[in-house]
């Protein structure tokens, strides 16, 4: 199968690694604006539509901004889609993507990676989805540097509510179910914020996002249910620690050690291959996806209007 | 200077009377208490003098240390300003903002002291933490992330009438006391969401998830439910996360500890420095007149307040807003 990868930043580096250990993919292209020549021996298009040429399956990797354009266009030309999350930064064009997908024959994934984690897996597998949860979710990581630092403006990225804690609002839908009310704070430049949760089986979820936090990357998730508590921090499940008595470079941006044959992105898009191999559903919807970041940006307008939204029922569920 | 101790009902009775034992500057006058076979045995352990009225164990001090049930803060409080002695009340002050500002009140009239035992601002590594902040080294503060989880300590504090609430009442005052003392700022608005679904049996409050707006911008959240089932090796533990413009700084306050197993359970020793007692000492020196970091009867309204609007957010699922 052929899929070509569009846009080579942070997270398009790493899905060509996950692809590369697929006997059955062949990358026949990456699309990038600011390379060219080759890399990895692949032919890198400066041409969207020329990329698009290359394959039967696109992996957007794009900044969330230009998600709906190259969407709107790989639909249009029939090519099946892996999406990066977070599928978009508004809700205008989230419901304009949804409506091209109802109306085509592609199969689209989004990239909620987290459902991939073993330990967030762990977590789901073991609670009790019959009883109501106490949690608290936090991630947390120095200020991302990426190209031009689109991530850092809001108006691009939606800030650390929609780039960073989307993956744990999606954990806790995914979880503990639907949302019936958010309540946020931020400060002014939406790189650190504090969300509530409450959802329709009684759970309650507190989320703490931070791009301000120079104490390396954390993702932490606390839950308590009755007569159990599930705790588990990344700083503290550390397998292998190399210290170096040179000062170290940061990453551009910081994401969780993982130490797994199979990593987390290898097995999102291992699934969607096989989705469209044996022609049976993907495993995270475009309507999934947006449910999650839906609630994230009513989180952004619940921090902007300082007052709890409520929502009687999500999107047509 | 010779203290009293009135009512043993507090789960941090121990902690209290081994102060005041301790404390160079105090003397255990005698105990208390209206459950006279609680008051005796705690008298007896600690082999000093138990007082069956309340007047005689008002006559022996001139101070006193109330550590009752919540609900029985008020009538223990009042009575001690009444008698001119000066009061360290376990937190919260009142269960009621109404409650604690009469408290408040009395003790000005009487000129006597009237002090909050929030005995996180003697804690060694938050004093550090005050220290840290306040010389800018993580420029401005933006936020505040605390957890302040237990155990659930049924008894009275599963009644409300006695406890006024559950763990909202039981536990946001500390890490809201100890957020207005990192910054000197006021609590203006305040979000929360409550429920009753992780101790068994109990239709008091056990979850809380509490978010808090200060007058200066800094916005806060806060965790203080009953979350630590009875298997948890301690009865929980007070975190708090201030995140700056260029930094931010974490508090474990009772991390210093060692660790011991053995074939049934897990146990933890702590090794940092015992808070109530220099809890004690800034008691007497408040009483001498010196400048202290204790919390006065006014922190204690300040935190009351920010208990009220939270259990009344919780039910309206509005923000309240503190004048």
């Amino acid at each position: 199968m052929k899929v070509v990868i569009l846009g080579y930043g942070f997270i398009g580096n790493i899905h060509l690694s996950a692809y590369q250990k697929m006997n059955d993919v062949e990358v026949a292209g990456i699309y990038s604006t600011t390379k060219t020549g080759r890399i990895e021996g692949i032919p890198v298009y400066n041409d969207l539509d020329e990329c698009l040429e290359q394959a039967d399956v696109v992996d957007i990797c794009l900044p969330t901004f230009m998600h709906r354009e190259v969407f709107e266009k790989a639909v249009a030309k029939d090519k099946h889609i892996f999406l990066e999350k977070p599928m978009a930064h508004t809700e205008e064009d989230c419901r304009f993507m949804l409506e091209q997908e109802q109306r085509s024959d592609v199969k689209v994934m989004v990239g909620q990676v987290l459902r991939y984690f073993p330990e967030y897996r762990q977590l789901k597998k073991n609670i009790d989805p019959e009883k109501p949860a106490s949690s608290l979710l936090s991630r947390r990581s120095q200020l991302p540097v990426s190209a031009k630092n689109w991530s850092l403006e809001r108006k691009n990225s939606g800030g650390v509510i929609l780039d960073l804690l989307l993956h744990d609002i999606d954990f806790a839908r995914w979880a503990f179910g639907p949302v019936t009310r958010i309540f946020a704070q931020s400060d002014t430049e939406h790189y650190y914020a504090l969300l509530t949760l409450r959802h329709e089986n009684g759970s309650i979820t507190r989320l703490e996002g931070s791009w301000r936090y120079d104490g390396g990357f954390v993702q932490e998730a606390e839950i308590a249910q009755e007569n159990e508590l599930f705790t588990y921090n990344s700083q503290d499940v550390l397998p292998l620690q190399v210290h170096k008595n040179i000062s170290a470079s940061k990453d551009s941006t910081e994401i969780p050690a993982v130490l797994l044959r199979d990593d987390p992105w290898y097995l999102e898009l291992r699934e969607f291959i096989d989705a469209i191999r044996n022609d049976r559903p993907v495993p995270i919807t475009l309507k999934d996806a947006y449910e999650s970041t839906r609630v994230a940006l009513l989180a952004m307008q619940s921090a902007d209007e300082k007052r709890p939204i409520s929502l009687v029922k999500e999107l047509n569920t | 200077m010779k203290v009293s101790i009135l009512s043993t009902a507090h789960v941090h009775f121990e902690a209290f009377a081994s102060a005041v034992k301790s404390c160079a500057g105090t003397e255990l006058a005698g105990i208390y208490d209206d459950d006279a076979h609680r008051g005796k045995k705690k008298a007896a352990d600690l082999q000093t003098v138990f007082f069956e009225n309340i007047h005689d164990a008002l006559a022996v001090c001139e101070a006193v240390v109330v550590c009752s049930e919540n609900a029985k803060h008020e009538e223990l409080v009042l009575a001690a300003i009444e008698a001119n002695k000066h009061v360290l009340c376990e937190k919260p002050l009142a269960i009621s903002t109404v409650s604690a500002e009469r408290m408040a009140k009395k003790a000005v009239e009487q000129d006597v002291v009237l002090a909050t035992a929030f005995p996180l601002r003697f804690n060694t590594p938050a004093m550090e933490m005050k220290r840290v902040i306040e010389q800018k080294q993580i420029g401005e503060v933006l936020a505040f992330h605390g957890v302040n989880p237990g155990q659930c300590p049924k008894g009275w504090f599963i009644d409300k009438k006695l406890s006024g609430g559950g763990a909202l009442m039981d536990h946001i005052v500390h890490l809201a006391d100890l957020m207005r003392w990192l910054t000197g700022a006021e609590v203006s608005k305040v979000y929360a969401e409550a429920d009753s679904f992780l101790v068994p049996c109990i239709t008091i409050d056990d979850v809380g998830h509490v978010q808090l707006e200060f007058n200066n911008g800094i916005i806060a959240d806060i965790d203080p439910s009953w979350s630590r089932p009875e298997g948890f090796p301690t009865w929980g533990g007070i975190e708090l996360r201030a995140t700056g413009t260029q930094g931010s700084v974490d508090l474990r306050a009772y991390a210093q500890k060692v660790t011991q197993y053995n074939n049934t359970k897990t146990l933890h020793h702590d090794y940092g420095d015992f808070e109530y007692l220099y809890m004690m000492n800034a008691f007497v020196e408040t009483i001498g007149n010196q400048q202290t970091e204790l919390a006065n009867a006014w922190d204690g309204v300040a935190a009351t307040k920010i208990v009220d609007a939270a259990y009344q957010s919780a039910k309206e699922h509005e923000v309240v807003t503190i004048a």
